[in-house]
């Protein structure tokens, strides 16, 4: 990667080009800053798709992108791997991170609901009946009850 | 590629401007050192924090 920069030959990347190079292997793309040109003649390789214009920037030949990504899978797996456990902000449409948040917190129940629960299991456990039974009967009841409302 | 460059860019920049801060010799006006860029991509992620010179990622960069 730092050769396909020009690293060593310019002793130093510009951070626009690094920023640019990774936002392709993070997945971003845009054709429309692909330039279609012929590949400079000596390089090789994934070299063939990247050029320099003349103030120096960094640029993709037509399909250029694409390729710089799969060259770059296991840095892209990494990215990844290190955004699912970061402190950063993750990257992603807001309705997966809401999601991602979501499914992260813990269900917690009210003082009341936790009171009407116990009440309703020693209720339970002082008639001898099971959980199962009880919500049975309790929609039996329900549905006679319904039934004869439906009547009036 | 707005919204997701946005949102990379933002990390980029605040890893970059840490980067200042923190090293004397440094600023943004300045290429980025081989050095440099292995701590920006360690710390942004594309690269594990435990990588060594015989890894295939650290040849791969």
């Amino acid at each position: 990667m730092w050769e396909l920069l020009h690293g060593s030959t310019r002793e130093g990347v510009r951070k626009d080009d690094l920023a640019y190079a990774l936002m392709v292997i993070r997945g971003a793309r845009a054709p429309n800053r692909e330039i279609d040109c012929q590949p400079v003649e000596d390089k090789q390789g994934m070299a063939r798709f990247i050029i320099f214009d003349q103030e120096g920037n960094l640029q993709f030949r037509k399909g250029g992108q694409v390729k710089l990504g799969a060259k770059f899978r296991s840095f892209y797996i990494n990215k990844l791997q290190a955004e699912a456990t970061s402190s950063y902000p993750r990257i992603g449409k807001p309705a997966e991170i809401s999601a991602d948040k979501a499914l992260s917190k813990k269900f917690t129940c009210s003082a009341k609901t936790i009171e009407y629960a116990e009440k309703r299991k020693r209720k339970l456990e002082s008639e001898g009946c099971d959980i199962v039974e009880s919500l049975y009967r309790k929609h039996k009841v329900m549905d006679e009850r319904n039934k004869a409302r439906a009547i009036e | 590629m707005a919204n997701l460059g946005q949102k990379f860019l933002k990390q980029f920049n605040e890893v970059l401007r840490n980067m200042e801060n923190s090293e004397e010799d440094w600023d943004q006006t300045q290429l980025v050192t081989f050095q440099h860029a292995g701590s920006i991509l360690a710390t942004v992620g594309f690269l594990q924090e435990d990588v060594t010179e015989d890894k295939p990622d650290y040849k791969l960069f």
